[in-house]
C-alpha cells in the first residue's frame, strides 16, 4: 500500500558538465591548463605598452576562436576582468607617473599624456593576461587537476589530496549554507537585519566546515591515507602530444607580441624608465 | 527480494582478489579520555579478539563504542588529543601503526565521502594501500555491486546522494580495501529495511569468503545476530561506574544470563518487549482516513482538527518534482510516520511540510487557528519567528542544527527567542536535558557529543520550543533502549498535549509503539522513454 | 593566557592538512567574491585619500594568519594562502587577475605571512605574532603591486599615492588580517570544533 508515489531514483539524471567549450582545451591535461596561461603571461611582464598587450589579446582571441570559442562567449564570460581592468586604469591615470603634456592637476592627482598612456597599457595588459586564464580554467575538474599535480609535477600527494578533499567540501558548503539557513529559519533565529544574519550564518558555516574537515580527516585516515608514503593511482594523468602543442602555442603568442613591441619601439620596462 | 545473478557474480568477483589476512585485536586495561573531558570515555577495557572472530559490540549511547572503534582503526588521534591508558594492539602492533589493516565505516555516513565522483571515492582506499590500477577498478566495481549500488555510474557525483546511498557508498569504500579487520559503526542506521538486509547479506558474504575479523556496533542487534559468534558489552564510565567490559560471550550466553543486566544498562536485548504508548482515548483519530482524504470532506482543511494539509502538492529540490499531486491532511494529536525507501524523498517532503522548502507546485496549508494573524496560511511565506512555536523541524543531520556553543544554550535558544526569561529558558532546558540523559554535558560543546547524544540534543532543542506541529527526520536513530524509550515517551507526551507529530523513520518499532499513522512512499514504475 | 611555548609538535597530521585546506577554500571563495566588488571600495577610498585603498587589502590576506594560528604548523600560512589563491583562481574561473595576479601574488603573500611565525620558531602563538604576520603579508603584497608584475608598476613608490598605500596596507594587514583573525580563531575555538588542535584546547574547564 502506497500513499505517495515518487519518481524512481534511476530516472533522476544529472547532466554532465563539459570539460571545456573548446575542443582543444578539453583535450589538455588540467596541469597544462594551468601552465599554458602562465607561460603566455610571463613575457608580458617585461614591458608595459599598448602594442604587446593588444597584439596578445588579438592573437589569443583569434586562436581561441579557432579552438572553438566564439569571441562573444569570451566577452560574456570575462566581464569581471573588464571591471578589474577599469579598476586598474583609474589609479594609474590619476596617480601614475607624469610625463608629457599635463591635462589636469588637482592635489595629488595629475592626469598627463604619459599617465594616460600607461593607464591604457595597464588596462590592456590586465585583459591580455586574464582572458586566456579564464578560458583555460572554465570547466576544469579539481580531481583531474590534483591527479596531474601529483603525477606530473610530483607535488606531495598528502597535501594535494588533502587540499582536494577540502575543495570537494566547498561544493558541500553550498548545500550546508542552504541547510543552515533552513535550520536557522526553523529555530526562529532566521529574521533580523540581513547583514548581521549573513555574518552570523557565515561564521556558522565556517565552524561547520571545520567540523566537517576534522571528521573527513578521520575518514581519510580510516581508509589508510597518510599511513604510508607511497600510493598508487587509480587514474593515470600524463602529458600527450596535444599538451606540447599547447605549450608551443603558449610560447609563440607572447614572443610575437613582445617582439612586435620591440620592433615598433614601444617596448618599455617601467621600473627602468624613471 | 530475490538474489539476482548479478549479485551472485558480484560476490564472486569480490572474492577473486581475496588476499585478506585476518588480524586480531588485544586491549589490555585500555582507556581513553578526550582532552576536553574530565571523565574517561572508556576505561579498564580488557579484551582479546582472535583473528577471524565476528563480534557484536554493544553498550548504551555514550558508552564509548565509537571511540573504541576509532581506536582500533588507529585514527583516534595523537597524545595531545586525549589521554590513553593501557595498551591496544591490532595484529600485534600498536593500533595507530597498524592503520590500513583495519577498515572503519564511521558512524556518520555524511562525513565519509572524500571525492567528487563515486568511483574515485571507492578507489581512494585502494590507492592508499598501493593496490595496482586494474585490480583497484575491479575491486571498486565489485564492491559497489555488493552493497546494492550496481546502478550507480562510476562518474556519478557523490554530492546529491541520499542518506542511505551515502552509507552504502562508505561501506563499499571500506570493503574495497579488503581489510583484515572490518569495523562497522552502526552501518545500517539510516537504511530502509531492504537496505539493511542487503548490507547484512553483503557483509555476510564478504566475511564468510575472506575470513576477515569483524566488529560491528549496532543498537538493533537482531540484524546481526546470525553473523556474530561473540557479543561484547561495554559499560559507560561515570556516575559511579568503572566502565570496562560488562559482558562477553556467545550471543546465547550473554543474552540468557546477562539479559537483565544488559537491559539495566540500556542495551537492546532480542525479544525485548517494546513499550507501547497508544494515543489516549478520545484524542486523535486512527486509521487512514487522515491520508489522501481530499474526497472525504468538501474542504478538509477547514474541518476542526486538521492542522496541516497539502493541496495538490508537488515537492522536490531545485524545482524538479519528486512526487506530485499529494493531498494529505494532518490532524491534531496524531502521529504520522513517513516511511519508504532511501532516496525516495521523505526528507524533502518533511522539509516542505515544515515550511522550509518551497513546494514545486501546490500548497502546504496550516489551519486558520494556527496561522499567525491575518498573514498567509502557507508556512513558506512566514517569517522565521512565526514558525517558532508553530512548526518545528528536527533535521536528519543533527549538526546542521547546532547554533550555540554549549549544550544547555542550544536547548535554550527556542524558549529565549519566544520571549521567555533567561531563567525560564534554562529551567526548560535543564528539564529536557535531564530526561534525555544529557545533563552531564550541559556545559559541553554540542559537536563533541557521541552520535546518539547529538541526535537527542537536536530533538531536545526542538521540543523546547514547544511547536504545535513537530516534523522530525529520523528522531530515534542511534539510540539505546533506554534513551529510545525516553524519547518515545516524550513524543507521546507532546502528542497527548495535542501536538501533531510527523516523523520520517525506518524504525518499525517506533511506529508500532506510538501507533503512528504510516504514510508510505513508493517508487513509480519507470516510464519507457526516460 | 594562550601565549604558549609548550612542547612543539611540528609534524603535519592529516587533520591539519584538511582543516588548513578548508580554511583556505573558504577564504579563496571570499577572495573570489571580493575580486568582483573590490573596485567600488578602493575607488571610494582613493577619492578620500589617494592610496588609502590599501586599507582593504586584508581581504586577500587573512587566510594565512587564520590558518596558521588554528593549525599551528610550519608552513601553514604559506600553504593556506597558496591554496586560497588557487581556489580564487579556479572559483573565479581564471580570476580577474590571471594566474600571476592570483597565484604568484598568493605565493608571495604567503611567504611573507609565514616569516612572522618562522621568526619565533613556531613557538609563540599570540596576537602580536599574528599581527606581525598580517603586516608582513601586506608588505609582500605591496612589493608585488609595485613590481613589474603588479598593476601599480606605472606609479611611483615615493609619490603620495605610494607612501599612503604603504602605510594603509600595513595597517590593514596588522589589524584586519592579524588581530581580527586572532579573535575569529578564539570564537571558533569556543564552539568546540577545534578540540583536536592545540589552539582549541586553551580553555581549561573540562566537562
Ligand atoms: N571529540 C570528543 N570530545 C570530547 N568528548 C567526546 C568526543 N567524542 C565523544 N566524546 C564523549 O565520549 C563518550 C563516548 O562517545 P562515543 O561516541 O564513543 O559513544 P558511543 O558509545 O559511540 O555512543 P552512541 O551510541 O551514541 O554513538 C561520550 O560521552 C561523548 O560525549
Ligand atoms: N540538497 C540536495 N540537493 C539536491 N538534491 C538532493 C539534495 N538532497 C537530496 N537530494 C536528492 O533528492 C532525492 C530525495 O532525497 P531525500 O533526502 O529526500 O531522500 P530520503 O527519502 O530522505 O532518503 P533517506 O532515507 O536516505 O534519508 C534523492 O534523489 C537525493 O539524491
Ligand atoms: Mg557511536
Ligand atoms: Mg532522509
Amino acid at each position: 500500500m502506497t500513499d505517495i508515489l515518487v519518481t524512481p531514483p534511476s530516472a533522476r539524471h544529472e547532466q554532465a558538465r563539459p570539460a571545456s567549450q573548446s575542443w582543444f582545451i578539453a583535450q589538455l591535461n588540467p596541469v597544462s591548463r594551468f601552465i599554458c596561461p602562465l607561460v603566455m603571461s610571463l613575457p608580458l611582464f617585461s614591458t608595459l605598452d599598448v602594442v604587446s598587450a593588444s597584439t596578445q589579446i588579438i592573437l589569443s582571441v583569434v586562436l581561441l576562436w579557432i579552438a572553438g570559442i566564439n569571441p562573444l562567449v569570451i566577452l560574456r564570460r570575462t566581464w569581471p576582468v573588464w571591471i578589474a581592468a577599469v579598476g586598474s586604469f583609474i589609479p594609474i591615470l590619476l596617480y601614475g607617473r607624469t610625463s608629457g603634456e599635463v591635462y589636469f592637476h588637482w592635489a595629488a592627482i595629475v592626469v598627463s599624456d604619459g599617465s594616460f598612456h600607461l593607464a591604457i597599457a595597464t588596462f590592456l595588459r590586465v585583459v591580455a593576461i586574464a582572458v586566456p586564464s579564464v578560458v583555460f580554467l572554465l570547466g576544469i575538474d579539481p580531481t583531474d587537476l590534483a591527479d596531474g599535480l601529483v603525477q606530473i609535477l610530483h607535488l606531495p600527494a598528502k597535501f594535494v589530496y588533502g587540499a582536494l578533499a577540502g575543495i570537494r567540501m566547498f561544493t558541500l558548503l553550498q548545500e550546508d549554507w542552504r541547510a543552515l539557513g533552513l535550520s536557522r529559519r526553523s529555530r526562529g533565529i532566521g529574521d533580523g537585519n540581513p547583514v548581521g544574519r549573513v555574518l552570523s550564518q557565515a561564521f556558522a558555516l565556517l565552524v561547520l566546515s571545520i567540523r566537517r574537515a576534522t571528521k573527513l580527516a578521520t575518514a581519510m585516515e580510516a581508509r589508510g591515507f597518510g599511513a604510508s608514503d607511497t600510493r598508487t593511482f587509480a587514474r593515470v594523468s600524463s602529458l600527450h602530444p596535444i599538451d606540447w602543442v599547447g605549450y608551443a602555442i603558449s610560447v609563440v603568442i607572447p614572443v610575437i607580441s613582445v617582439g612586435l613591441a620591440v620592433k615598433t619601439g614601444y617596448w618599455n620596462l617601467p621600473m627602468m624608465s624613471t | 527480494m530475490t538474489e539476482s545473478t548479478l549479485t551472485q557474480s558480484a560476490y564472486e568477483a569480490y572474492v577473486e582478489y581475496g588476499s585478506t589476512v585476518a588480524v586480531g585485536v588485544q586491549a589490555e586495561d585500555w582507556g581513553w579520555r578526550h582532552s576536553t573531558r574530565k571523565d574517561f570515555a572508556l576505561r579498564h577495557v580488557n579484551l582479546t579478539i582472535e583473528p577471524g572472530e565476528h563480534v557484536l559490540l554493544l553498550g548504551a549511547s555514550g558508552a564509548g563504542k565509537s571511540t573504541f572503534m576509532a581506536a582500533m582503526a588507529g585514527v583516534l588521534g595523537s597524545d595531545d588529543e586525549g589521554v590513553q591508558e593501557g595498551a591496544l594492539t591490532v595484529g600485534g602492533v600498536d593500533a595507530p601503526k597498524a592503520r590500513g589493516k583495519a577498515g572503519l565505516v564511521l558512524q556518520d555516513p555524511d562525513a565519509q565521502i572524500i571525492l567528487e565522483r563515486a568511483g574515485d571515492d571507492v578507489a581512494f582506499g585502494c590507492e592508499n594501500l598501493n593496490i595496482p590500477l586494474e585490480e583497484t577498478w575491479s575491486r571498486v566495481r565489485s564492491s559497489l555491486d555488493i552493497v546494492g549500488l550496481e546502478s550507480l555510474e562510476l562518474t556519478h557525483s557523490t554530492r546529491h546522494l541520499s542518506g542511505g546511498q551515502r552509507q552504502r557508498l562508505a561501506l563499499a569504500g571500506v570493503l574495497a580495501m579488503r581489510p583484515g579487520l572490518l569495523l562497522l559503526d552502526e552501518p545500517t542506521a539510516n537504511l530502509d529495511p531492504p537496505g539493511v538486509r542487503e548490507v547484512h547479506d553483503a557483509v555476510k558474504h564478504v566475511i564468510e569468503s575472506t575470513g576477515q575479523t569483524m566488529v560491528v556496533v549496532e543498537h538493533h542487534i537482531d540484524v546481526w545476530l546470525d553473523l556474530v559468534d561473540r557479543v561484547v558489552v561495554l559499560g559507560a564510565v561515570g556516575g559511579g561506574h568503572e566502565g570496562g567490559v560488562l559482558a562477553d560471550g556467545t550471543p546465547d550466553e550473554v543474552f540468557s544470563t546477562m539479559g537483565d543486566v544488559l537491559a539495566e544498562g540500556g542495551s537492546w536485548v532480542p525479544g525485548r518487549a517494546i513499550p507501547s504508548f497508544p494515543p489516549k482515548r478520545g484524542g486523535g483519530h486512527t486509521g487512514l482516513a487522515n491520508v489522501s482524504g481530499a474526497e472525504d470532506t468538501t474542504d478538509p482543511a477547514e474541518s476542526d482538527d486538521v492542522v496541516l494539509s497539502t493541496r495538490n502538492l508537488a515537492f522536490g529540490r531545485n524545482g524538479v518534482a519528486l512526487g506530485e499531486h499529494v493531498d494529505l491532511n494532518f490532524r491534531r494529536g496524531v502521529i504520522y510516520a513517513l516511511m519508504g525507501p532511501n532516496g525516495a524523498g521523505k526528507s524533502t517532503l518533511a522539509l516542505t511540510l515544515a515550511g522550509l522548502l518551497k513546494p514545486v507546485a501546490g500548497q502546504v496549508l496550516i489551519s486558520e487557528r494556527l496561522a499567525p494573524g491575518r498573514t498567509s496560511r502557507e508556512p513558506i511565506h512566514w517569517k522565521s519567528r512565526q514558525l517558532l512555536g508553530r512548526i518545528g523541524m528536527v533535521f536528519q543531520e543533527p549538526e546542521h542544527q547546532f547554533a550555540a556553543n554549549t549544550v544547555r544554550d542550544e536547548v535554550a535558544i527556542g524558549p529565549k527567542s519566544m520571549g521567555k526569561t533567561q531563567d525560564e529558558a534554562y529551567a526548560i532546558a535543564d528539564d529536557l536535558l535531564e530526561r534525555l540523559r544529557l545533563a552531564r554535558f550541559a556545559k559541553g560543546n554540542p559537536y563533541t557529543l557521541s552520535g546518539g547524544e547529538k541526535r537527542r540534543l537536536s530533538v531536545a532543542s526542538m521540543l523546547a520550543a514547544a511547536p504545535r506541529i513537530l516534523v522530525m527526520d529520523e528522531p530515534t536513530f542511534g539510540q539505546d533502549f533506554r534513551t529510545w524509550t525516553q524519547m518515545v515517551e516524550l513524543i507521546a507526551g507532546i502528542r497527548d498535549r495535542g501536538c501533531t507529530v510527523i516523523m520520517v523513520t525506518h524504525d518499525e518499532a517506533l511506529v508500532r509503539s506510538l501507533q503512528a499513522v504510516p504514510i508510505h512512499f513508493g517508487v513509480r514504475e519507470q516510464e519507457e522513454n526516460r | 593566557m594562550a601565549e604558549t611555548a609548550t612542547k612543539v609538535n611540528l609534524k603535519w597530521r592529516v587533520v591539519d592538512i584538511v582543516v588548513a585546506s578548508i580554511i583556505a577554500v573558504a577564504s579563496g571563495v571570499i577572495f573570489a567574491g571580493w575580486d568582483l566588488v573590490y573596485n567600488i571600495p578602493i575607488t571610494a577610498l582613493d577619492a578620500l585619500l589617494p592610496g588609502s585603498n590599501g586599507l582593504v587589502v586584508a581581504f586577500w590576506l587573512f587566510a594565512a594568519p587564520l590558518a596558521a594560528i588554528i593549525v599551528r604548523k610550519p608552513g601553514a600560512a604559506l600553504y593556506a594562502e597558496l591554496i586560497a589563491a588557487c581556489i580564487e583562481y579556479i572559483v573565479g574561473a581564471g580570476g580577474v587577475f590571471g594566474i600571476s595576479g592570483s597565484i604568484i601574488i598568493g605565493l608571495i603573500q604567503g611567504v611573507f605571512a609565514e616569516l612572522a611565525f618562522l621568526i619565533v620558531r613556531y613557538r609563540k602563538w599570540n596576537p602580536a605574532v599574528t599581527m606581525l604576520s598580517g603586516a608582513l603579508s601586506a608588505f609582500g603584497n605591496f612589493l608585488y603591486t609595485f613590481s613589474p608584475l603588479g598593476s601599480r608598476v606605472a606609479t611611483d613608490i615615493f609619490s603620495v599615492y605610494g607612501v599612503s598605500y604603504f602605510f594603509s596596507t600595513l595597517i590593514s594587514g596588522a589589524f584586519l588580517a592579524g588581530l581580527l583573525m586572532w579573535y575569529v580563531q578564539r570564537a571558533i575555538a569556543s564552539t568546540g570544533v577545534l578540540d583536536r588542535f592545540e589552539s582549541g584546547r586553551t580553555k581549561t574547564a573540562l566537562v
